[in-house]
């Protein structure tokens, strides 16, 4: 037999509605190459003419296999064309695919995963969305398509920022970073992102590592209030006025000091606990400083809870419902009024309701491989159909190197990378999709670590 | 080394001519004299198959040539990307924008159907523009006439038309919901198969409109071959060759015969004519000349050092000439015990 490897071209999706620059990008990419042959396949037609001999005007064609399923829907122009394309391989180093401003790319990216030979020569790259920061927050309050062009992103280019303001831009930067927590963001005027940023940005090379805005990896907590109260030992009382709910899960975790810094290092352990299961607090029982979540059943006209402190000390209390709307009070046991040293409203941002959303996960530690392959296959079967695009580094029980993966609905593709060495195993990974229950992931993946 | 069943029929490379890119489609003149190859860098050419002589530039494509057909009398009709049929040198516009997939003879040599874009044009000899089927639901992938020229079945994302070939109206449809990527008409014209980019084969009884369904191919599948008596059907689809029997009641709950050699998926397979041998190219390199009786032993293989994308039987059935990924047409001479 002989040997038959050819090097594989790389693929970059670009996708952005009507109007974002995406023409602009093109040119500037094809007249910047110099000495780099890219084929441009189209799918728009009209806005600025593209300059290149090599554009091919590709009709989208929706091909649906295997009864319709979400990921087995694919770009069918897209394979016959780029099947052609490959052969002429002398001739290309890139090839770039544009999208229309409606399409959703899932099936534009799934044709690279389900088609033996174009994986066999092509790579795809990337996937690149262009924004345009003066329309895009009508876009997402109006499409699914827009949000879905976010969330599908390796990359994404906010562009022609000098028609808003920089208060606008850091709250739509904000925005887009929740639906997308992974993609590199670029802000720019008139499309002039330097173009190593958009060819070759690696988004589906799994050695690449994984970079997720720190920011986003806590962010939605579990509870929505804290409070850190200097007690003396003693049997305390929570008092809560109100009862929005019928019960309210609450933690009670010691601290080092009454500071915010010290509350700030056992968020973590407090987010855990709240994926705990609740039991609910008997009329006997106490709530206790020992990291069980307690639910306590409220009833019209307040409630009283003990809080059970045997060691002075600073004490945190994480509570599932803002203090003021549970009308939460602390008592002594003498029954004075104790205020907190530090009050902290962490209220969830209602702001914007995207059905699309990132889940970032980091966690130290090992995990099991069943429990974890069984996990991941559950996760993509059952909700692959709303997760676009997961990504993770794993670091797994008995294997020296990182496991990477990644996938597109259900989709998955995972591989062991380069050893650990001397770096500190841990795990990091991101879901983007629609509809995701944080709680439900970070805690269905907790239960995979040894 | 392939298992060779002792003293027999064996090949060998006769001669290797290198052209500029990958070989789309390989068909032999009528004569024998010379093979013709439509290559990736638009050309269409005529190589010799004897050895004499050098490579004759047939047509010239802007972008790709992405197919070719011989007629009886050896007129040569080929397509490309630039949208254009040419035949002996005369060239017709079909599409702005769409490429020709496909173009083909009528077996006698009267009519080629072209397949561009959504629609099959029908073009004379000349290459003059007949008539124009209504657009199908996608781009045409493929056309295979009816053995005796009445009609032209065209296949595409949602199944098979089959047209007239007078005037490229409607004769039947043979839906399937599902991506055809090539399609083949059984010589007595009563059967045709296809196969899909879902990894699968579909069987058609055309008259009574029976169809079978055939799973479990390694990859999509491209490669359809019938002997000439229409007993077997050999099917590609990964780097096993699958050949179905239609004997009796046919395929249905049989077993079909399966042929492991080669190491990489099968690109082109093909009977010998009015012969049994098979024989198959892949993209290992390997041309593999198969005796297709159960225990389907390997008469003989030969290696190129290149993939292979194509290949084709001489019309006497002693010769096969091969196309390569980078360029290389082979001819290789089938040497009787």
């Amino acid at each position: 037999m002989n040997s038959i490897a050819t090097p594989k071209i790389p693929v970059t999706v670009l996708t952005g509605f009507l109007g974002s620059g995406k023409t602009t990008l093109l040119n500037r990419i094809l007249t910047e190459q110099h000495g780099q042959k890219i084929a441009v396949i189209e799918n728009e037609f009209g806005e600025v003419g593209i300059d290149n001999d090599l554009v091919i005007d590709a009709e989208e064609e929706i091909f649906e296999m295997n009864n319709g399923c979400i990921c087995c829907t694919v770009r069918g122009d897209l394979i016959r064309i780029l099947g052609q394309l490959m052969r002429r391989k002398d001739r290309f180093d890139h090839i770039l695919i544009e999208t229309t401003g409606l399409a959703d790319p899932g099936p534009v990216i799934q044709t690279f995963f389900v088609d033996e030979e174009m994986q066999d020569h092509l790579d795809l790259d990337g996937v690149v969305t262009m924004v345009d920061a003066g329309h895009i927050l009508l876009h997402l309050d109006e499409s699914s398509e827009a949000q879905e062009q976010i969330a599908f992103a390796d990359v994404i280019i906010l562009n022609k920022i000098d028609l808003v303001d920089s208060a606008q831009l850091d709250g739509l930067e904000k925005r887009i970073r929740r639906l997308n927590a992974a993609a590199r963001i670029h802000r720019v005027e008139n499309a002039s992102v330097p173009v190593p940023e958009v060819v070759g940005v690696g988004g589906f090379d799994m050695t690449r590592g994984l970079e997720i805005d720190p920011d986003l990896l806590v962010p939605g907590y579990p509870f929505e209030w804290l409070g850190v109260y200097e007690l003396e030992p003693g049997r305390h009382s929570l008092v809560f006025d109100q009862d929005p709910d019928p019960s309210v899960d609450v933690l009670v975790l010691p601290v080092d000091s009454a500071t915010d810094e010290a509350v700030d290092r056992r968020l973590r352990e407090a987010t855990i606990a709240f994926s705990d299961r609740t039991e609910p607090l008997g009329a006997d029982d106490s709530i206790r400083p020992d990291g069980h979540l307690a639910s306590v059943e409220l009833v019209s006209g307040g409630t009283s809870a003990v809080l059970g402190i045997e060691r002075e000390g600073a004490y945190a209390v994480f509570t599932e419902h803002g203090a003021g709307e549970l009308g939460l009070q602390l008592l002594s046991a003498d029954g004075q009024l104790v205020r907190p040293a530090v009050d902290r409203q962490i209220a969830p941002d209602h702001e914007h309701d995207d059905t699309v959303s990132s889940v970032g996960i980091e966690a130290d530690g090992e995990l099991d491989p069943e429990r974890l392959n069984e996990w991941l296959g559950t996760l993509l079967r059952e909700k692959g159909q709303d997760i676009f695009r997961s990504k993770g580094v794993l670091a797994i029980a008995g294997m020296d190197e990182r496991y990477v993966f990644q996938g597109v609905h259900m989709l998955m593709d995972g591989q062991s990378d380069r050893p650990w060495g001397s770096d500190e195993r841990t795990n990091r990974l991101i879901f983007i999709g629609r509809n995701l229950d944080r709680d439900e992931l970070e805690g269905s993946f907790n239960s995979c670590l040894t | 080394m392939p298992d060779v069943a002792g003293l027999q029929t064996r090949i060998e490379i006769t001669t290797t001519h290198e052209t500029e890119d990958w070989v789309n489609q390989i068909s032999w003149a009528p004569d024998g004299s010379e093979v013709y190859a439509a290559c990736a860098d638009g050309a269409v050419l005529a190589v010799p198959a004897g050895g004499v002589g050098g490579i004759r530039e047939v047509h010239r494509h802007e972008g790709a040539a992405t197919c070719l057909s011989i007629a009886p009398d050896g007129a040569v009709a080929s397509g490309g990307h630039d949208g254009t049929v040419r035949v002996d040198g005369r060239t017709t516009r079909l599409g702005e924008g769409d490429w020709i997939e496909r173009v083909t003879w009528r077996p006698d040599g009267g009519r080629i159907a072209a397949a561009c874009g959504r629609s099959v044009h029908l073009l004379g000899v000349d290459g003059t523009l007949e008539a124009e089927s209504s657009p199908l639901g996608a781009t045409v992938t493929c056309l295979a006439w009816h053995p005796k020229g009445v009609n032209v079945a065209a296949g595409s994302y949602g199944g098979v038309k089959v047209l007239r070939g007078r005037d490229g109206t409607l004769a039947t449809k043979l839906p399937w919901k599902g991506s055809v990527l090539e399609l083949t008409v059984s010589p007595d014209g009563r059967r045709l198969a296809h196969g899909n980019q879902d990894s699968t084969v579909h069987f058609w009884d055309i008259a009574k409109k029976r169809e079978l369904h055939m799973w479990g191919y390694e990859t999509k599948v491209r490669e359809l071959a019938w002997r000439h008596d229409g007993r077997f059907l050999a099917t590609g689809g990964g780097s096993s060759i699958t050949i179905w029997d239609f004997s009796g009641k046919g395929p249905e709950g049989s077993r079909p015969l399966e042929l492991d050699q080669h190491a990489a998926p099968v690109s082109w397979l093909g009977f010998r004519p009015a012969n049994r041998m098979l024989a198959s190219v892949a993209a290992d390199g390997m041309l593999v000349l198969w005796e297709t009786r159960a225990s389907g032993p390997v008469v003989s293989a030969v290696a190129f050092d290149e993939p292979l994308s194509v290949a084709s039987w001489s019309p006497d059935g002693k010769r096969i000439a091969v196309g390569g990924t980078r360029g290389t047409v082979g001819i290789c001479e089938v040497l009787e015990a």
